[in-house]
């Protein structure tokens, strides 16, 4: 379980290789709890030790960001984890006991995507990832179904002026009316950070 | 995640559409829909369920037009068991699925969906009327009149009227794509696209440029499914109601498009496609469309007009009762002093059924003459001819439906998307949907580039190319001998001929090479359900009724008609009413319904009903008319809605002919070129005027209904053709076209059972329909062929040489034909904005031709026939054959029937429009 240097955005790069040697049963013998098998796992730059990990499905996240990654750089405090790409969501660091598998992350709001993990700090405000979040719904939506095409823009606007209760209502719309699995997505993102965040998002003006 | 919301929308349980053509015999589904069971068949939408429980789900991505899509999102609805709410429009039905169209949270959803979309509009979106706005109706139905958002509307995307029809405000486009698919999907151009994409989605020509730059072929497609009023019409963008809505046949080509006429203060605003035409199911095309503005142009006639100093003095506006006075003195004299038969009447394949047998019993029983014939002369009589020798009737022998389950089409002859739109965009649908197709047309019509293969023949050569796929089909094994032992003659005569068309003689004669012609011959030979489309390009030729023939023989060799395997051979027809003129005896040798004239028992039945003898002998034909005018057999000429002097051949001839005449009259609605040369001028009525019938190329009486008055004193046709009776004292019995229709159903068996109650009540009818209780018949033959001896006629027919072939002195074939935005002599498309957007003519001609001559695109150049010249600007173009030329014949400053020649087909006297040797020399 040592570091592969190597960096293939999704698991399979890692897997593929040993499938021919493994049997089918050694491999699904890998990994603990409801997921078998192993994961790549992606941590940005913010880490102590950054690079990509192939451990087994449902280890705890903490062993991964504090073991593996060794804790941010510079001994900055963790304030919150993104886990598996833009539209996976954000934990916050009292989540890390969670395994790093998917019914586990489903059940507390978030998605394991490609359960790569990006480190953010307390420098960072929850309304600034909020926006960004938004930028990148509104940048990639296709267009092609209402909820998203429009929802993504109005989306923005209204972090833009943090009107948390219309959010709500938005990622209702965007989780039970959208045509493709992004407009879901961009609310479960959304939702984690308004969880996660939310005593400063109210803080910061938070309103209607 | 993608597995997570497929499973929402079409859980592995609910995945059931039937496939395509291969649809297994599945159970009928129960569903059901707010507490109402419905049956269903498998591949029933939810939304089609709903609707079939009288459920109303409200949407606006969908187009019953089109293909399911999903997008808009406003048609949820709650299914017992499923994760959330549901798209109806793109969830099939499953059995035992329980579903509620009124789920409070479920209609709360699609309503916060549309007020996203809505917060993206600016308010004047919803100041259209509902009636044009299913926005506004989906609006409505969910209380939606703002947005919660508080955005302002800030963009402004703005507008792009540079087309003369269709009209796009870009900010009340919703993103749903309908215009774009309705492009794809049902015309076929492909013209559209959405770009961008998020929240900045738009629709834009494909182009990039401007909607008048692109590609869009103008059939309104697009504006007829835009729920959102992004695309919009002329008509349309006066807010204002209309007053009324008249639904009626289309007036252009033959076709048949039914057609919803919108009027306000006795002018047309709009005219869009009737959703359930039988023919064109919701789709038309840029004339039928977008070019009505020729109804309440100001150049119509509104008056009579008679030159009260005799020839030479000027026509002048009179009243009904000095034009017909003296129409009446002159005909009388004439019909007086020189007898009955030198009169003669060109009767109208635009009017209507009804006209056409008025006008013909006029000429019959009260002139007393046969000499009537009607512009079918000039273009589908080969087809008359052919179609009767071969098979028994004059029509095509198939439906437009049965067309559409073609799995190859042998196109010979047609330019399809241009002369017959929405014809040409189901050919062109079922071939991108994988049907076979063959273009035997010496011009690269749009549709050979779709072709598996294109026969490009030298123009005149369609018997050696028939005759050599017919060889083929013999040699491969592909003839159908046990139906040409039970149902068809001439099996034996006709394979000996063709012994002597292989395809390397085949080569030889038209320059189609050996291995395409063989290809060809597979392709038809080895289909399923091949069918047959033919058009002008078959039969306007000296052997015109021999191509007709030969082209049948492909269907009759292999079994492709009469029968259930096969779609048969199919003349599409030039104008509205071609078919129907001469279904109604508006023909020198033929009554009502293809009843011979010298049959006497016909005759006889004839006579009886109308109460006086009627002339024995068949009348002349139209060319024959022109020449007994010049040698002075002919006294009289009545024109009824015909432009002879820009339509007729060797225009030289038929002005010498009018000028013969002592009495010319013209019933027309603008002054033509013929009006112009007439002693007398009768102000009659468009289509959009008319009460009555017309029949399409494929045999079906369809109703036409007034939308407008028609202008001034100008009257409808049947109505002035009355007036002239009444003036000559002749009593013809009939007041109304409706009386007209059940006279013609009472003396024609083939139309037996139908009348205008019975269309009325129970929609478009086919002949042969023998009687009230018959359903009509879509199919021909599939008892019998109607020949004499019931079996198929095959013809053994030589290739012979066109009546005009280029040599040293005139080395081009001159070929005419239509353009896709104008109609014949341009009299009706000329004076509305299709000349906006083609304004003119111009010769086709190869490029290498071009090079050859120092001709460059927009270059003038002179046309030079035997019998005249014509200036036109050339136009290179791969579409033209190397020592062919092409012009249409619509517009007055290029009068392309100045060069063509007075050779017609040897049985029907159908001039040969399609040969025309020329020389072309550089301005």
């Amino acid at each position: 379980m040592s570091p592969i240097v190597t960096t293939p955005s999704r698991d399979v790069g890692g897997e593929v290789p040993r499938r021919p040697i493994q049997s089918a049963q050694r491999y699904a013998a890998l990994g603990r709890g409801d997921e078998s098998g192993q994961r790549l796992v992606c941590v940005n730059a913010g880490f102590q030790r950054p690079g990509v990990y192939e451990v087994p499905s449902g280890v705890p996240m903490r062993h991964i960001v504090s073991t593996l990654a060794g804790g941010l750089r510079g001994g900055a405090r963790l304030r919150s984890l993104q886990i598996g790409g833009p539209l996976g969501g954000f934990l916050d660091p009292h989540q890390l006991d969670l395994p790093l598998s998917g019914p586990a992350l489903a059940a507390a709001g978030v998605g394991l995507g490609h359960a790569s993990m990006v480190g953010f700090d307390d420098t960072i405000p929850g309304r600034a990832i909020l926006k960004h979040i938004w930028r990148f719904a509104a940048a990639e939506s296709c267009g092609t179904c209402t909820p998203c095409r429009v929802g993504s823009q109005r989306g923005l606007e209204l972090s833009r002026r943090l009107d948390i209760p219309a959010l709500e209502a938005l990622c209702e719309t965007l989780r039970v009316a959208s045509l493709c699995a992004f407009g879901p997505g961009i609310a479960q993102a959304v939702r984690s950070i308004l969880r996660v965040y939310s005593d400063e998002l109210w803080a910061s003006g938070g309103s209607r | 995640m993608a597995d997570q919301q497929s499973d929402r929308e079409l859980g592995p349980d609910m995945v059931r559409i039937a496939g395509v053509g291969g649809q297994p015999a599945e159970a009928t589904l129960h569903v059901c829909v707010d507490g109402v069971e419905v049956a269903v068949e498998p591949g029933t939408t939810l939304l089609e369920a709903a609707r079939g429980a009288g459920a109303f789900v409200p949407t606006l991505c969908n187009d019953d037009r089109l293909a399911p899509y999903g997008s808009c999102r406003v048609c949820l609805v709650r299914v017992d068991g499923a994760r959330g709410p549901v798209a109806s429009c793109v969830t099939p039905c499953t059995d035992g699925m329980r579903v509620s169209t009124r789920d409070p949270g479920t209609v709360r959803a699609a309503r916060s969906v549309l007020e996203l979309m809505v917060s993206q509009l600016p308010e004047r979106a919803l100041d259209v009327p509902a009636e044009r706005s299913e926005l506004v109706r989906v609006c409505e139905h969910f209380g939606v009149w703002a947005n919660d958002f508080g955005t302002a509307y800030g963009s402004a995307r703005g507008f792009d009227f540079s087309h003369p029809y269709v009209k796009l405000d870009r900010d009340l486009c919703i993103a749903c794509g309908r215009c774009v698919r309705m492009c794809d999907e049902v015309q076929a151009t492909f013209a559209l696209t959405l770009a961008s994409r998020g929240y900045a989605t738009l629709v834009v020509p494909g182009s990039g440029g401007t909607w008048a730059t692109s590609d869009c072929v103008a059939c309104g497609g697009c504006v007829s499914s835009c729920p959102s009023g992004a695309l919009s019409e002329p008509g349309f963008l006066d807010l204002r109601p209309v007053s009324g809505t008249t639904t009626t046949t289309c007036g252009y080509c033959g076709v048949g498009c039914t057609l919803q006429v919108h009027t306000r203060d006795d002018a047309v605003v709009a005219v869009t496609p009737a959703l359930d035409g039988p023919v064109n199911r919701g789709h038309a095309c840029v004339k039928g469309r977008f070019a009505h503005g020729f109804a309440r142009h100001r150049e119509r006639l509104t008056t009579p007009l008679l030159r009260r100093g005799g020839r030479g003095s000027p026509l002048e506006p009179v009243s009904w009762g000095e034009a017909l006075g003296f129409l009446a003195d002159r005909l009388g004299r004439i019909r007086a002093t020189f007898g009955p038969d030198a009169i003669a009447m060109i009767c109208s394949s635009r009017a209507t059924n009804e006209e056409n047998y008025l006008a013909q019993k006029f000429m019959r029983a009260g002139i007393g003459t046969s000499n009537i014939d009607n512009c079918s002369r000039l273009c589908h009589a080969p087809s008359a001819a052919g179609l009767v020798a071969s098979l028994g009737l004059s029509g095509g022998t198939n439906s437009m439906e049965d067309m559409e389950q073609a799995d190859c089409f042998l196109l010979a002859g047609t330019n399809t998307t241009e002369a017959h739109p929405v014809v040409g965009a189901r050919i062109k649908q079922a071939v991108l949907r994988g049907a076979r197709l063959v273009v035997v047309d010496p011009r690269r019509i749009e549709l050979a580039d779709f072709a598996d293969v294109h026969l490009r023949g030298r123009p005149g050569s369609n018997v050696a190319v028939f005759n050599g796929l017919a060889h083929v089909l013999v040699e491969e094994g592909l003839v159908d001998e046990v139906f040409l032992k039970e149902r068809a003659d001439g099996w034996d005569e006709l394979r000996s001929l063709l012994a002597d068309y292989p395809p390397e003689r085949v080569e030889e004669l038209s320059g189609v090479p050996v291995d395409e012609l063989r290809r060809a011959a597979l392709l038809y030979g080895r289909a399923a359900r091949p069918a047959i489309v033919y058009g002008l390009g078959i039969t306007e030729h000296m052997h015109g009724t021999d191509g007709v023939r030969t082209l049948a023989n492909l269907a009759i060799l292999t079994g492709h008609v009469g029968t259930p395997q096969g779609c048969g051979v199919n003349p599409l027809r030039g104008q509205n009413n071609v078919q129907g003129a001469s279904d109604m005896g508006s023909l020198p040798d033929l009554l009502p319904g293809y009843q011979k004239v010298v049959d006497d028992a016909a005759r006889g039945r004839f006579e009886a009903t109308w109460g006086v003898g009627l002339p024995a002998r068949p009348g002349m034909r139209i060319p024959e008319m022109f020449d007994a005018a010049i040698s002075g057999r002919l006294k009289a000429l009545y024109v009824f809605g015909e432009d002879i002097m820009s339509t007729d051949p060797d225009t030289g001839h038929v002005q010498a002919a009018l000028e013969a005449c002592e009495l010319v009259v013209s019933q027309e609605i603008f002054l033509s070129r013929t009006a112009a040369s007439a002693d007398v001028v009768l102000p009659g009525a468009s289509f959009l005027e008319k009460d009555g019938t017309f029949c399409n190329f494929d045999r079906r009486f369809q109703r036409v209904r007034p939308a407008l008055p028609p202008p001034g004193e100008a009257r409808t046709d049947f109505d002035v053709i009355l007036a002239v009776s009444d003036a000559l004292g002749i009593d013809v019995g009939i007041r109304t076209p409706a009386e007209a229709m059940r006279e013609c159903a009472s003396l024609a068996p083939l139309y037996a059972g139908i009348s205008h109650e019975r269309l009325d009540r129970e929609g478009a009818l086919h002949w042969p329909c023998r009687s009230v209780d018959a359903p009509g018949e879509p199919t021909l033959y599939l008892e019998g062929f109607a020949t004499a001896s019931g079996r198929a006629q095959l013809a053994a027919k030589d290739y012979l040489p066109p009546g005009e072939e280029p040599d040293a002195a005139y080395p081009y074939v001159l070929i005419t034909g239509r353009r896709l935005e104008h109609y014949n002599a341009g009299t009706m498309t000329l004076r509305t904005p299709n000349r906006d957007l083609v304004p003119g003519e111009w010769l086709e001609m190869a490029p290498d031709d071009a090079r050859r001559l120092g001709v460059h695109d927009g270059d003038k150049v002179e046309v030079i026939s035997r019998r005249g010249s014509v200036a036109v600007p050339a136009r290179p173009t791969p579409r033209a054959s190397s020592g062919e030329v092409f012009l249409s014949f619509h517009f007055p400053e290029a009068p392309s029937n100045v060069l063509t020649s007075r050779v017609v087909d040897t049985v029907t006297s159908c001039p040969e429009y399609k040969v025309t040797a020329v020389q072309v020399r550089p301005l």
